[in-house]
């Protein structure tokens, strides 16, 4: 044990001259890296971990790509109308924006930074750590982060601005530590697609821990749209850090459907009254894979409002984890928090674990949660296919149907070709119908 | 034997000749659910183009015998035989029988929120016209001919666009089945108490859309519990289902008979232990 600590700490030392900052940030990785190695990575010991095994993946990622001689990709492409980042985990992270308009500030975290000390809020945004935060995933990216997305939306700008994050994972094993920073000022609105891939489409098995801080002003209006379908054996974790600023407006889609084990976070506080808070996610697994969804919601003001609908539908051994926190703390009156998870199991060998934790700590709030596990409607079967449906169209129907409302934009009637592809109901709509065309073939009884 | 076979039109005469092709032949079925024996040697054949009425007290089987011949799983089939156009029912999976033109129209539809009728209407349709060899629709054919049949059973075109069946009144529900049926047009209808739950301008408007459907070839087995429906729409036979059997066949009369009497009249003929099968 001790012998492999000491070994991490060496591969660290080796690769520390390769990431980007100056001494300052340096010093700041060495001592993350330190708190990261005596915690170790999350494991069975940790209850918000309990049914999520993330095993051992490699941590210590590679020289070569840290030395950026990863190779360039062609990235698929961006969203019609969109400002775009592309980082592909081996590369450093490029601005696909022609030309920046005054009320968008787009870069990259490497920029940020290599400029140490003049960037000074921008570094204490990018390493604030939410309040709840216990685990050392978070040690662990601000050790080994190399670069991703910043993105500041300045008073002024129109309200539909869409700005497209890709990420590329390269085949292989590596692992690949990113984090974006996003600040929006007061009064402004955005719709933010995160948005993960694998270079060229090729399996992976990488090890992602990928960080979003997520800033609101006051009254402002963030679309925070999440697509991870990634094949291959990845290890993806991901979490969104979201600071809510008085009445402004927080809403995330996720859609998991890729790797081996994947899980996002949102770890949402308010930092003012009257915030709005809107979570849901679909998880959609088969064979062996493992979803997680874990969400913290911290009502520490008067009047908020947040709502969480969590869905999986799984096929053979596949396993979805949904956590789901609220905490209302003392003096937080008023506050109306709602929560609710859904799973269809297509197979007696699949699981899903659902928790739902409330904790009350104000006067005068509503709080209601709600878990349901089944199959699919036997009845609503017969009667699908005493029209003439297949058991395989039947399901897909039904899944269809109960998917729907937890994707942005709902679920397109059909998989979205050419043109079409390129707004972001297609882009969840893409994985989902190849998710369900797969069901509808399928002829047994 | 290939279906196709009976697609040969033969005597244009209905019910009369006995060289028709039998459309549905039921012979001495016996079927259990969880256990109890609800249908004990019914017996029923039905010509194409024929009509038939199935009366009979609450409980008797009269949705037990609908469902069975939809396929439903939850009953037992312990004896006996159904033959569909020459083929062995029993052996086809629900949505083949769909496929090959049976229709249930459900005593109690059932609500799927989220599916859109539209959708789940288009899919179906393309389903059933695959299977007999025709060209699948697209979002506009099927508009056009959706349209029709709505227009014909007086329902706004909303209805499309709502989720299957859910928040829909008792009488809507009824009208989307008989605009399904429309839609498919099936070889073999099972109208399970389709008029049940029907205001009167309701029934006559969902009447004159089944009796639109009438066709020398379409045969239907209308189950009810009243004459209302059947002053509209005409039936050749008329059964009455009782104790898991037919217990009395007639003409249109027994429906005025059992609408007069009730079925104590007919139940009293029977011999007190009734040998099952006829
Ligand atoms: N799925 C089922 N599970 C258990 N019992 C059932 C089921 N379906 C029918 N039965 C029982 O079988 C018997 C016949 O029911 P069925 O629905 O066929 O009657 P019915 O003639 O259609 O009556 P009604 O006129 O009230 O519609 C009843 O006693 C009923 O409770
Ligand atoms: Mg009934």
């Amino acid at each position: 044990m001790f012998d492999s600590l000491s070994r991490s700490m060496e591969s660290f030392h080796e690769l520390l001259p390769y990431l980007p900052g100056s001494t300052l940030i340096h010093a700041s990785r060495q001592r993350a890296m330190e708190r990261f190695l005596t915690r170790g990575l999350p494991g069975r010991r940790d209850e918000d971990w309990k049914n999520t095994p993330l095993g051992s993946p490699p941590i210590h990622p590679g020289l070569a790509f840290l030395a950026g001689e990863g190779s360039a990709w062609r990235e698929p492409p961006m969203l019609a109308g969109a400002f775009g980042v592309a980082f592909s985990g081996t590369a450093a992270a490029r601005v696909l924006a022609p030309e920046q308009p005054d009320w968008l500030e787009l870069g990259t975290i490497a920029s940020v930074l290599e400029q140490g000390s003049h960037s000074h809020d921008l570094l204490s945004l990018l390493l604030q750590r939410p309040s709840s935060l216990e685990d050392s995933l978070d040690d662990l990216n601000t050790a080994y982060l190399r670069d991703g997305a910043l993105l500041r939306v300045r008073s002024g700008a129109p309200e539909n601005v869409v700005v497209h994050l890709l990420t590329g994972l390269p085949p292989g094993r590596d692992a690949i530590y990113g984090r974006h920073l996003v600040v929006l000022e007061p009064g402004t609105s955005l719709t933010l697609v995160e948005h993960l891939v694998s270079v060229d489409g090729a399996e992976t098995g990488a090890f992602v821990n990928g960080v979003t801080k997520l800033y609101l002003g006051h009254g402002a209006n963030l679309e925070h749209l999440f697509v991870q379908e990634v094949p291959g054996d990845a290890s993806l974790v991901n979490s969104a850090h979201v600071w809510q600023g008085t009445e402004s407006s927080y809403t995330l889609r996720s859609l998991l459907v890729g790797g081996a084990l994947a899980r996002l976070e949102a770890r949402v506080q308010s930092s003012g009254p009257g915030t709005i808070t809107d979570l849901r996610g679909l998880a959609m697994g088969r064979g062996q894979q493992l979803h997680d969804h874990f969400t913290l919601v911290e009502h520490a003001h008067e009047g908020g409002k947040s709502f969480q609908s969590f869905k999986s539908v799984l096929e053979h051994q596949s396993r979805s984890v949904f956590n789901g926190k609220v905490l209302i703390e003392p003096g937080a009156t008023g506050v109306d928090a709602r929560q609710g998870s859904r799973s269809v199991l297509l197979s007696d060998m699949a699981t899903a674990h659902s928790r739902p934790q409330l904790e009350i700590y104000a006067d005068d709030v509503k709080c209601s949660h709600g878990a349901t596990v089944g199959e699919l409607d036997q009845d609503a079967m017969f009667y699908l296919r005493s029209r003439g449906l297949s058991t395989g169209q039947a399901r897909a129907l039904m899944l269809r149907a109960f998917v729907a409302d937890v994707l942005p934009g709902g679920l397109l009637e059909t998989v979205p070709r050419g043109e079409d592809m390129q707004s972001t109901t297609a882009l969840f709509s893409g994985p989902v119908h190849r998710w369900l065309e797969r069901i509808s073939k399928q002829e047994d009884s | 034997m290939s279906v196709d076979n009976w697609k040969t039109p033969t005597s244009p005469s209905v019910g009369s000749s006995g060289k028709e092709p039998i459309m549905l032949s039921i012979r001495n079925l016996h079927v259990s659910v969880e256990g109890d024996e609800i249908l004990r040697g019914l017996n029923l054949e039905v010509g194409p183009g024929q009509v038939h009425a199935i009366m009979g007290p609450n409980g008797s089987g009269k949705s037990t015998l609908a469902n069975v011949i939809a396929g439903h799983g939850d009953y037992l089939v312990t004896g006996g035989s159904i033959t569909y156009l020459g083929r062995n029912l029993l052996e086809m999976p629900v949505e083949e029988r769909a496929r090959e033109g049976v229709f249930l129209s459900f005593q109690y539809p059932v609500e799927i929120p989220g599916l859109s009728t539209a959708q789940f209407m288009r899919s179906a349709l393309n389903s059933v016209l695959q299977a007999r060899g025709e060209a699948p629709v697209d979002a506009f054919d099927f508009m056009e001919r959706a349209g029709r049949h709505l227009d014909l059973l007086e329902m706004d075109r909303s209805f499309l666009s709502r989720s299957l069946n859910e928040g829909f009144s008792g009488g809507e529900k009824k009208r989307n089945e008989v605009f399904q049926m429309a839609m498919l047009e099936p070889k073999l209808a099972v109208l399970d108490e389709t008029d049940s739950g029907l205001d009167i301008d309701s029934l006559r408007i969902v009447a004159r859309g089944v009796q639109a459907l009438r066709t020398p070839r379409r045969s239907m087995i209308v189950i009810t519990h009243y004459q209302r429906l059947l002053d509209h729409l005409v039936p050749d036979f008329t059964h009455v289902l009782a104790h898991g059997r037919i217990i009395r066949s007639g003409g249109r009369e027994l429906v005025r008979q059992v609408e007069e009497r009730g079925y104590g009249w007919l139940l009293e003929e029977l011999p007190a232990s009734a040998p099952a099968g006829a």
